[in-house]
Protein backbone atom coordinates (compact mmCIF):
# COMPACT_ATOMS: atom_id res chain seq x y z
CA UNK A 1 0.00 0.00 0.00
CA UNK A 2 1.08 3.54 -0.89
CA UNK A 3 2.18 4.77 2.62
CA UNK A 4 0.11 8.03 2.25
CA UNK A 5 -2.91 5.91 1.55
CA UNK A 6 -5.15 5.44 4.65
CA UNK A 7 -7.82 2.44 4.37
CA UNK A 8 -11.51 3.57 5.16
CA UNK A 9 -11.86 3.25 9.15
CA UNK A 10 -14.73 1.12 8.66
CA UNK A 11 -13.01 -1.53 6.48
CA UNK A 12 -10.07 -1.71 9.37
CA UNK A 13 -12.68 -1.68 12.01
CA UNK A 14 -13.91 -4.86 10.41
CA UNK A 15 -10.64 -6.71 9.25
CA UNK A 16 -8.60 -5.48 12.48
CA UNK A 17 -9.74 -8.43 15.09
CA UNK A 18 -9.34 -11.03 12.16
CA UNK A 19 -6.02 -9.65 11.56
CA UNK A 20 -4.65 -9.04 15.09
CA UNK A 21 -5.85 -12.75 15.77
CA UNK A 22 -3.48 -13.89 12.91
CA UNK A 23 -0.52 -12.30 14.55
CA UNK A 24 -0.94 -13.82 17.82
CA UNK A 25 -0.90 -17.02 16.31
CA UNK A 26 2.62 -17.03 15.65
CA UNK A 27 3.20 -16.46 19.22
CA UNK A 28 2.95 -14.45 22.22
CA UNK A 29 3.44 -10.68 21.38
CA UNK A 30 2.97 -7.02 22.90
CA UNK A 31 0.93 -3.91 21.75
CA UNK A 32 3.43 -1.71 19.60
CA UNK A 33 4.59 -5.13 18.27
CA UNK A 34 1.44 -6.09 16.60
CA UNK A 35 0.61 -2.02 15.97
CA UNK A 36 3.89 -2.76 13.75
CA UNK A 37 3.31 -5.69 11.51
CA UNK A 38 -0.05 -4.48 10.82
CA UNK A 39 1.58 -1.36 9.47
CA UNK A 40 4.29 -3.26 7.95
CA UNK A 41 1.26 -5.86 6.71
CA UNK A 42 -0.30 -2.62 4.72
CA UNK A 43 -3.06 -1.85 7.05
CA UNK A 44 -1.41 1.42 7.71
CA UNK A 45 -1.18 3.13 11.02
CA UNK A 46 -3.63 1.10 13.64
CA UNK A 47 -3.67 3.92 17.22
CA UNK A 48 -2.99 2.22 20.06
CA UNK A 49 -6.75 3.73 20.93
CA UNK A 50 -8.21 1.56 18.84
CA UNK A 51 -5.87 -1.58 19.13
CA UNK A 52 -6.08 -2.13 22.84
CA UNK A 53 -9.86 -1.88 23.27
CA UNK A 54 -9.97 -4.40 20.68
CA UNK A 55 -6.87 -6.32 22.54
CA UNK A 56 -9.62 -5.85 25.72
CA UNK A 57 -12.13 -7.54 24.28
CA UNK A 58 -10.50 -10.49 22.67
CA UNK A 59 -9.48 -11.02 26.44
CA UNK A 60 -12.88 -10.86 27.49
CA UNK A 61 -14.21 -13.18 25.46
CA UNK A 62 -11.40 -15.94 26.83
CA UNK A 63 -9.10 -15.88 23.31
CA UNK A 64 -6.14 -14.43 24.37
CA UNK A 65 -4.42 -14.30 27.81
CA UNK A 66 -2.47 -11.30 29.10
CA UNK A 67 0.95 -11.64 31.01
CA UNK A 68 3.12 -8.18 31.91
CA UNK A 69 6.88 -8.77 31.51
CA UNK A 70 10.05 -7.24 32.69
CA UNK A 71 11.74 -5.02 29.62
CA UNK A 72 15.24 -5.65 29.12
CA UNK A 73 16.31 -1.62 29.96
CA UNK A 74 13.20 -0.50 29.56
CA UNK A 75 9.61 -0.35 30.88
CA UNK A 76 7.81 -3.83 31.52
CA UNK A 77 5.55 -5.18 28.12
CA UNK A 78 2.13 -6.36 28.65
CA UNK A 79 2.45 -9.45 26.46
CA UNK A 80 -0.91 -10.89 24.83
CA UNK A 81 -0.65 -14.61 23.92
CA UNK A 82 -3.53 -17.33 22.26
CA UNK A 83 -5.21 -19.16 24.31
CA UNK A 84 -6.16 -22.86 22.90
CA UNK A 85 -9.99 -21.44 22.20
CA UNK A 86 -7.89 -18.36 20.70
CA UNK A 87 -6.51 -20.34 18.67
CA UNK A 88 -9.24 -22.46 17.34
CA UNK A 89 -11.02 -19.06 16.85
CA UNK A 90 -8.37 -17.55 14.59
CA UNK A 91 -8.41 -20.42 12.54
CA UNK A 92 -12.79 -19.81 12.00
CA UNK A 93 -12.34 -16.16 11.56
CA UNK A 94 -9.40 -16.81 9.04
CA UNK A 95 -11.51 -19.23 7.07
CA UNK A 96 -14.95 -17.03 7.48
CA UNK A 97 -12.85 -14.09 6.18
CA UNK A 98 -11.49 -15.76 3.10
CA UNK A 99 -14.98 -16.83 2.01
CA UNK A 100 -16.20 -13.18 3.17
CA UNK A 101 -13.30 -11.82 0.61
CA UNK A 102 -14.02 -14.41 -2.41
CA UNK A 103 -17.69 -13.30 -2.08
CA UNK A 104 -16.62 -9.40 -2.22
CA UNK A 105 -14.13 -9.88 -4.82
CA UNK A 106 -16.29 -11.68 -7.38
CA UNK A 107 -18.16 -8.91 -7.18
CA UNK A 108 -15.88 -5.97 -6.92
CA UNK A 109 -13.44 -7.85 -9.53
CA UNK A 110 -16.67 -7.08 -12.20
CA UNK A 111 -16.36 -4.10 -11.66
CA UNK A 112 -12.83 -3.29 -11.96
CA UNK A 113 -12.76 -5.56 -15.69
CA UNK A 114 -15.93 -3.38 -16.79
CA UNK A 115 -13.47 -0.08 -15.63
CA UNK A 116 -10.51 -1.58 -17.79
CA UNK A 117 -12.70 -2.68 -21.07
CA UNK A 118 -13.98 1.07 -20.52
CA UNK A 119 -10.99 2.26 -20.26
CA UNK A 120 -9.29 0.16 -23.04
CA UNK A 121 -12.14 1.21 -25.56
CA UNK A 122 -11.39 4.40 -24.98
CA UNK A 123 -7.92 4.64 -25.63
CA UNK A 124 -8.32 2.84 -28.75
CA UNK A 125 -11.05 5.16 -29.79
CA UNK A 126 -9.31 8.00 -32.32
CA UNK B 1 11.84 8.98 19.96
CA UNK B 2 10.28 12.21 21.63
CA UNK B 3 11.30 12.99 25.08
CA UNK B 4 9.23 12.24 28.48
CA UNK B 5 8.21 15.24 30.00
CA UNK B 6 9.51 15.96 32.80
CA UNK B 7 6.94 17.71 34.44
CA UNK B 8 4.96 14.15 33.99
CA UNK B 9 7.55 11.85 35.83
CA UNK B 10 5.69 12.84 39.50
CA UNK B 11 3.29 10.62 40.87
CA UNK B 12 1.41 13.16 41.88
CA UNK B 13 -0.88 11.43 44.41
CA UNK B 14 -1.19 8.42 41.86
CA UNK B 15 0.29 5.45 42.82
CA UNK B 16 2.03 4.78 39.02
CA UNK B 17 4.59 6.46 37.10
CA UNK B 18 3.61 7.45 33.72
CA UNK B 19 6.46 9.54 32.46
CA UNK B 20 5.53 9.09 28.74
CA UNK B 21 1.90 10.32 29.60
CA UNK B 22 0.71 14.03 29.20
CA UNK B 23 -0.22 15.20 33.22
CA UNK B 24 -3.99 16.36 32.12
CA UNK B 25 -4.61 13.34 29.42
CA UNK B 26 -3.55 11.47 32.79
CA UNK B 27 -5.66 13.04 35.52
CA UNK B 28 -8.52 13.05 33.01
CA UNK B 29 -8.41 9.44 32.25
CA UNK B 30 -8.29 8.35 35.98
CA UNK B 31 -11.17 10.73 36.65
CA UNK B 32 -12.78 8.76 34.37
CA UNK B 33 -11.91 5.18 34.70
CA UNK B 34 -12.78 5.85 38.85
CA UNK B 35 -16.52 7.20 37.80
CA UNK B 36 -17.08 3.98 35.49
CA UNK B 37 -16.03 2.24 38.61
CA UNK B 38 -12.89 0.67 37.68
CA UNK B 39 -10.41 -0.59 40.23
CA UNK B 40 -7.49 0.50 41.04
CA UNK B 41 -5.20 -2.45 39.91
CA UNK B 42 -7.52 -2.19 36.16
CA UNK B 43 -6.44 1.82 35.98
CA UNK B 44 -2.69 1.43 36.93
CA UNK B 45 -3.14 -1.42 34.40
CA UNK B 46 -4.65 1.14 31.61
CA UNK B 47 -2.13 3.56 32.64
CA UNK B 48 0.94 0.91 32.08
CA UNK B 49 0.18 0.03 29.14
CA UNK B 50 -0.50 3.84 27.56
CA UNK B 51 2.70 4.68 28.87
CA UNK B 52 4.74 1.65 27.22
CA UNK B 53 2.95 2.09 23.96
CA UNK B 54 3.88 6.01 24.26
CA UNK B 55 7.72 5.02 25.13
CA UNK B 56 7.86 2.55 22.14
CA UNK B 57 6.41 4.77 19.61
CA UNK B 58 7.55 8.13 20.84
CA UNK B 59 3.58 8.91 20.31
CA UNK B 60 1.82 11.37 22.97
CA UNK B 61 -1.18 10.05 24.92
CA UNK B 62 -3.33 12.58 23.24
CA UNK B 63 -2.29 11.50 19.22
CA UNK B 64 -1.60 7.50 19.78
CA UNK B 65 -5.33 7.29 21.99
CA UNK B 66 -7.43 10.24 21.27
CA UNK B 67 -9.66 11.85 23.98
CA UNK B 68 -8.98 10.42 27.01
CA UNK B 69 -12.35 10.40 28.26
CA UNK B 70 -13.52 8.61 25.17
CA UNK B 71 -10.44 6.31 25.47
CA UNK B 72 -11.83 5.55 29.03
CA UNK B 73 -15.08 4.69 27.71
CA UNK B 74 -13.80 2.44 25.08
CA UNK B 75 -12.25 0.09 27.30
CA UNK B 76 -16.03 -0.01 29.28
CA UNK B 77 -17.93 -0.42 26.40
CA UNK B 78 -19.16 -3.96 26.42
CA UNK B 79 -17.82 -5.26 29.67
CA UNK B 80 -20.79 -5.73 32.49
CA UNK B 81 -22.07 -2.63 33.97
CA UNK B 82 -21.08 -2.11 37.62
CA UNK B 83 -23.23 0.24 40.07
CA UNK B 84 -20.90 2.24 42.26
CA UNK B 85 -22.17 2.65 45.76
CA UNK B 86 -20.66 3.44 49.21
CA UNK B 87 -20.02 0.85 51.37
CA UNK B 88 -22.72 0.78 54.23
CA UNK B 89 -19.88 0.90 56.87
CA UNK B 90 -17.73 4.06 54.74
CA UNK B 91 -21.67 5.75 55.05
CA UNK B 92 -22.39 4.93 59.05
CA UNK B 93 -18.22 6.11 59.63
CA UNK B 94 -19.49 9.56 57.77
CA UNK B 95 -22.26 9.95 60.01
CA UNK B 96 -20.36 8.86 63.43
CA UNK B 97 -17.92 11.55 62.75
CA UNK B 98 -20.14 14.22 61.86
CA UNK B 99 -21.93 13.48 65.06
CA UNK B 100 -18.34 13.21 67.06
CA UNK B 101 -17.05 16.53 65.48
CA UNK B 102 -20.26 18.06 66.19
CA UNK B 103 -20.89 16.45 69.69
CA UNK B 104 -17.70 16.70 71.34
CA UNK B 105 -16.55 20.28 70.77
CA UNK B 106 -20.49 21.52 71.86
CA UNK B 107 -19.85 19.20 75.44
CA UNK B 108 -16.04 20.95 76.13
CA UNK B 109 -18.01 24.55 75.64
CA UNK B 110 -20.77 23.24 77.68
CA UNK B 111 -18.26 21.85 80.29
CA UNK B 112 -15.85 25.08 80.47
CA UNK B 113 -19.00 27.22 81.22
CA UNK B 114 -20.58 24.76 83.75
CA UNK B 115 -24.16 23.92 81.79
CA UNK B 116 -25.50 21.81 79.59
CA UNK B 117 -25.56 20.57 75.83
CA UNK B 118 -28.44 22.58 74.57
CA UNK B 119 -30.47 20.86 71.22
CA UNK B 120 -32.35 23.73 69.18
CA UNK B 121 -34.73 23.20 66.24
CA UNK B 122 -31.95 24.55 63.82
CA UNK B 123 -29.82 21.61 65.09
CA UNK B 124 -32.97 19.06 64.22
CA UNK B 125 -33.24 20.35 61.17
CA UNK B 126 -29.28 20.56 60.06
CA UNK B 127 -28.92 16.94 61.35
CA UNK B 128 -32.02 15.72 58.98
CA UNK B 129 -30.77 17.79 56.19
CA UNK B 130 -27.06 16.27 56.51
CA UNK B 131 -28.68 12.79 56.67
CA UNK B 132 -30.31 13.01 53.37
CA UNK B 133 -27.31 14.57 52.01
CA UNK B 134 -25.60 11.40 53.11
CA UNK B 135 -28.47 8.91 51.54
CA UNK B 136 -28.16 10.94 48.31
CA UNK B 137 -24.61 10.34 48.01
CA UNK B 138 -24.67 6.66 49.04
CA UNK B 139 -27.27 6.04 47.17
CA UNK B 140 -26.80 7.71 43.80
CA UNK B 141 -22.99 8.62 44.36
CA UNK B 142 -22.49 7.46 40.65
CA UNK B 143 -24.29 11.20 39.18
CA UNK B 144 -23.41 12.91 42.64
CA UNK B 145 -19.37 12.34 41.96
CA UNK B 146 -19.55 12.60 38.51
CA UNK B 147 -19.90 16.24 39.56
CA UNK B 148 -16.15 16.67 40.17
CA UNK B 149 -15.84 16.75 36.24
CA UNK B 150 -16.60 20.33 36.73
CA UNK B 151 -14.14 21.90 38.73
CA UNK B 152 -16.04 24.94 39.98
CA UNK B 153 -18.39 22.56 41.61
CA UNK B 154 -15.76 21.07 43.82
CA UNK B 155 -15.25 24.22 44.99
CA UNK B 156 -18.34 25.74 45.57
CA UNK B 157 -20.31 22.60 46.73
CA UNK B 158 -18.61 22.02 50.18
CA UNK B 159 -19.78 25.45 50.71
CA UNK B 160 -22.85 25.75 49.53
CA UNK B 161 -23.47 22.25 52.16
CA UNK B 162 -21.95 23.77 55.14
CA UNK B 163 -23.83 27.18 54.54
CA UNK B 164 -27.01 24.78 54.17
CA UNK B 165 -25.91 23.45 57.45
CA UNK B 166 -25.21 26.70 59.29
CA UNK B 167 -28.39 28.71 58.50
CA UNK B 168 -30.97 26.83 59.95
CA UNK B 169 -28.72 26.59 63.39
CA UNK B 170 -28.17 29.74 63.42
CA UNK B 171 -32.02 30.99 62.34
CA UNK B 172 -33.68 28.45 64.63
CA UNK B 173 -32.36 28.72 68.12
CA UNK B 174 -35.36 27.31 70.46
CA UNK B 175 -34.13 24.88 72.35
CA UNK B 176 -35.89 21.17 72.05
CA UNK B 177 -33.60 19.01 74.75
CA UNK B 178 -30.38 19.66 76.74
CA UNK B 179 -28.21 16.65 77.78
CA UNK B 180 -25.29 16.26 80.26
CA UNK B 181 -22.16 17.67 78.94
CA UNK B 182 -20.24 14.67 80.20
CA UNK B 183 -22.71 11.96 78.19
CA UNK B 184 -22.61 14.13 74.89
CA UNK B 185 -19.04 14.49 75.42
CA UNK B 186 -18.68 10.48 75.80
CA UNK B 187 -21.34 9.47 73.12
CA UNK B 188 -18.85 11.70 70.59
CA UNK B 189 -15.59 10.33 71.50
CA UNK B 190 -17.00 6.82 70.82
CA UNK B 191 -18.26 8.00 67.75
CA UNK B 192 -15.25 9.63 66.45
CA UNK B 193 -13.05 6.24 67.51
CA UNK B 194 -16.23 4.26 65.78
CA UNK B 195 -15.63 6.00 62.73
CA UNK B 196 -11.56 5.39 62.93
CA UNK B 197 -12.33 1.71 63.00
CA UNK B 198 -14.65 1.34 60.18
CA UNK B 199 -13.07 3.76 57.74
CA UNK B 200 -9.73 1.68 58.67
CA UNK B 201 -11.27 -1.50 58.06
CA UNK B 202 -12.67 0.14 54.57
CA UNK B 203 -8.67 0.95 54.15
CA UNK B 204 -7.90 -3.09 54.59
CA UNK B 205 -8.23 -3.50 50.48
CA UNK B 206 -6.73 -0.16 49.52
CA UNK B 207 -8.15 0.77 45.62
CA UNK B 208 -5.32 2.61 45.01
CA UNK B 209 -3.44 2.53 41.50
CA UNK B 210 -1.16 -0.39 41.10
CA UNK B 211 1.70 -0.19 38.52
CA UNK B 212 1.81 -3.99 37.04
CA UNK B 213 5.32 -3.19 36.55
CA UNK B 214 6.34 -2.61 40.03
CA UNK B 215 5.90 -4.51 43.02
CA UNK B 216 2.39 -3.67 45.30
CA UNK B 217 2.98 -0.87 47.97
CA UNK B 218 1.54 -0.70 51.42
CA UNK B 219 -0.74 1.31 52.95
CA UNK B 220 0.22 5.22 52.09
CA UNK B 221 0.27 7.88 54.73
CA UNK B 222 -2.53 9.79 53.25
CA UNK B 223 -4.63 6.73 53.86
CA UNK B 224 -3.56 6.82 57.86
CA UNK B 225 -4.69 10.46 57.97
CA UNK B 226 -7.90 9.99 55.78
CA UNK B 227 -9.07 7.09 58.36
CA UNK B 228 -8.12 9.97 61.15
CA UNK B 229 -9.13 13.14 59.50
CA UNK B 230 -12.42 13.14 61.70
CA UNK B 231 -10.60 13.38 64.94
CA UNK B 232 -8.42 15.33 63.59
CA UNK B 233 -10.94 17.82 62.91
CA UNK B 234 -12.33 17.41 65.93
CA UNK B 235 -9.18 18.96 67.28
CA UNK B 236 -8.55 21.73 65.02
CA UNK B 237 -12.43 23.09 66.17
CA UNK B 238 -11.42 22.44 69.57
CA UNK B 239 -8.22 24.33 69.14
CA UNK B 240 -9.86 27.13 67.41
CA UNK B 241 -12.64 27.14 70.26
CA UNK B 242 -9.88 27.62 72.56
CA UNK B 243 -8.11 30.39 70.97
CA UNK B 244 -11.05 32.22 70.79
CA UNK B 245 -12.02 32.22 74.17
CA UNK B 246 -8.51 33.70 75.15
CA UNK B 247 -9.32 36.43 72.95
CA UNK B 248 -12.06 37.26 73.54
Amino acid sequence: MNPEQEWPSEWLRGVLSVCTLRILRDGPTYGYAIASELAEAGLGAVKGGTLYPLLGRLEQSGWVEVEWRPGEGGPGRKFYALTPEGHAEAERQAHRWAEFTDITRALTDQSVSLTNQAVSKGQQRP
Amino acid sequence: MKQPNPDTTATGGVDISTPHVDRSWRDTFVLEQRLADRTGAEIGDALAVVDTHCAESGESAQDAFGDPAAYSRSLVDGTPARTFRLRPATVIGLVLGLFGLVAVPRAVGAWVEGTQVAVTQGDLVAVGLALVLTLVVALRSGPVLALVRHGWLTFVLPFAVLIALIVPQALLRDTVAEFAWGAVGAVGVLALALQVVLTWADFAEPDQLLDPRQPAPGRTTLQWLTAFIFPFLTLLVLGMDVIFRAVS
